[in-house]
């Protein structure tokens, strides 16, 4: 009486019947949106959230795989970061800036925009940053560069790209003042010696002391810590370690962060941030405090390549 | 029924508050609040800067502009005045020489636009 093999087979039939009939009603609609002209391409106007994830993961993912197994070669000699910065001006400056140097009108309005390579070079290594570089990135205004610059050059390129992120708006300019007067040699900082504080705020930063000092010296009365506080004098401290620059004017290293709290006024003379007589022992440890906010990676990042630019090594 | 009326109310009072945050940003400044987002989008503010409410604005480079309308200064040397945002807005570099936000080409008019969308940020 009851015939159970059939019901399976029409739940199937019908459930694939009801699968195809979707995919092809959403293959339509999908092609009549596309063909409606509906969606906005207009590249003054976002993405939707769901279109932007979606090229962003494919973007990713793409460079990952396509520039596996390239060859990295020494990318720490003073002449190839010259040559690099010099190539950098020409060819990229237009459309991502550089620091203190807005891009030109041509970088102006193309979406997605050209991030400042100051921040966005951290998130590459550098095969992928090689690779970027000479093939460029389809479906955006970024173009390649393989057809008409050297792979010594390409290499250059990516060579300056690691030393951008230690540079001030003031090295910026000491570094084209340099090639524009043809001067920089044996002595000048194409590549850097200085260990930018790192290995002291490994070694003596404490950040559970650090975090009881910003306590005790009202830091937290002026400036928001997402955990801790929410003043309003000062700019938000939320994610320190992810930010590239110190009152815009200093790179965010170990360094700069324990000279900037000890003394503010040394950097810019009408500062709101007082001068609260932090000992450099003192700043050091809430450096490792405020190190702790925000994402690790840039920092990471930073110290692999000031230790490779000391230690000649690879990075 | 008493949770619906709530609801209601909640959700009313939320879009007044929000609302008026904007009508007063936006008599504070005579600029459009809608437009001044718009153009911080396509100026690419938000490659240097997180600023809630504005899509694919999470840059690092400065700080981020969260809660601004309660900021008191300015890049830590100008009081937090509407006519002293535009000012920064239009010419950071005449402000502090030598920062890191480097003058965009901003205009008078859209500085008052975007300063209407800053002071919405609470
Ligand atoms: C015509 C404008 C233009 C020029 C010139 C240009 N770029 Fe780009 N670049 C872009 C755009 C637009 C993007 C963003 C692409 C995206 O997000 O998909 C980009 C993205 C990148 C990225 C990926 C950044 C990231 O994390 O999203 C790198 C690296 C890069 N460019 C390097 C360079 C280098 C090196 C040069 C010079 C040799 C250069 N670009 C010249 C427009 C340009
Ligand atoms: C009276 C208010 C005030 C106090 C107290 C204060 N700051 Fe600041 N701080 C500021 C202001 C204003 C700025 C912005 C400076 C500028 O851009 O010129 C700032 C900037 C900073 C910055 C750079 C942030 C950035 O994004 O550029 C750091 C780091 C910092 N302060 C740490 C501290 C620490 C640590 C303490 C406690 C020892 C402290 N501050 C105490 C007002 C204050
Ligand atoms: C190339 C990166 C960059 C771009 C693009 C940029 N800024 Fe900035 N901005 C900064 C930096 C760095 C600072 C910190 C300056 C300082 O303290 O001297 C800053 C500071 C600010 C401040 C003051 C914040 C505070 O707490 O003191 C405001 C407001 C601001 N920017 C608005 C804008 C607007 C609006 C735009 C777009 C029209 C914009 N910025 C584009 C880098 C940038």
């Amino acid at each position: 009486m009851i015939r159970p093999a059939r019901v399976p087979k029409l739940t199937i039939k019908t459930t694939l019947f009801i699968l195809a009939a979707c995919l092809a009603v959403e293959g339509l609609g999908g092609l009549f949106f596309m063909a409606s002209g509906l969606y906005n391409i207009a590249a003054d106007e976002p993405h939707f959230t769901l279109a932007r994830w979606m090229l962003q993961a494919g973007r990713t993912r793409s460079i990952q795989f396509r520039s596996r197994g390239i060859k990295v070669p020494n990318l720490r000699d003073p002449s190839l970061v010259r040559n690099g910065f010099v190539l950098y001006r020409k060819n990229c400056q237009p459309c991502h800036g550089a620091p203190g140097v807005a891009e030109q009108q041509i970088g102006r309005g193309i979406n997605p925009k050209p991030p400042p390579l100051e921040i966005a070079s951290n998130h590459w290594t550098n095969s992928q940053l090689f690779w970027i570089t000479s093939h460029g990135l389809k479906m955006s205004g970024m173009p390649g560069f393989g057809s008409h610059l050297s792979e010594t050059d390409r290499w250059a390129i990516v060579a300056f790209l690691r030393r951008i992120v230690l540079l001030s708006p003031a090295d910026y300019e000491r570094f084209s003042n340099a090639t524009d007067l043809g001067i920089g040699g044996q002595n000048f900082s194409w590549v850097s010696n200085e260990d930018y504080g790192f290995a002291q705020l490994k070694a003596q930063g404490n950040s559970d002391r650090g975090r009881d000092l910003l306590h005790q010296y009202g830091c937290i009365t002026c400036h928001t810590i997402a955990a801790l506080s929410s003043g309003n004098t000062g700019p938000p401290l939320t994610d320190y370690a992810e930010r590239q620059y110190i009152a815009g004017l200093l790179v965010n290293v170990p360094a700069n962060t324990v000279a900037w709290i000890t003394n503010p006024k040394r950097f810019k003379a009408d500062t709101a941030m007082p001068n609260l007589n932090v000992q450099p022992a003192q700043a050091l440890d809430m450096a490792a405090y405020l190190y702790t906010l925000g994402s690790p990676r840039r920092l990471t990042v930073l110290e692999r390549i000031v230790a490779g630019h000391r230690s000649r090594s690879d990075y | 029924m008493r949770s619906a009326a709530v609801f209601v109310f909640v959700v009313a009072f939320l879009s007044s508050a929000c609302n008026r945050s904007e009508n007063q940003a936006e008599a504070a400044t005579g600029g459009n609040a809608k437009v001044g987002r718009h153009l911080i989008y396509s100026y690419g503010c938000g490659s240097c800067h997180a600023i809630p409410g504005v899509a694919e604005a999470k840059g690092t480079l400065g700080p981020p502009l969260q809660g601004f309308a309660y900021r008191t200064y300015i890049a830590g040397s100008l009081q937090n005045t509407p006519e002293n945002l535009f000012r920064w807005i239009t010419k950071p570099q005449e402000v502090v020489a030598g920062s890191a936000m480097p003058d965009l080409g901003v205009s008078d008019r859209q500085a008052r636009d975007i300063a209407a969308y800053l002071y919405t940020l609470q």
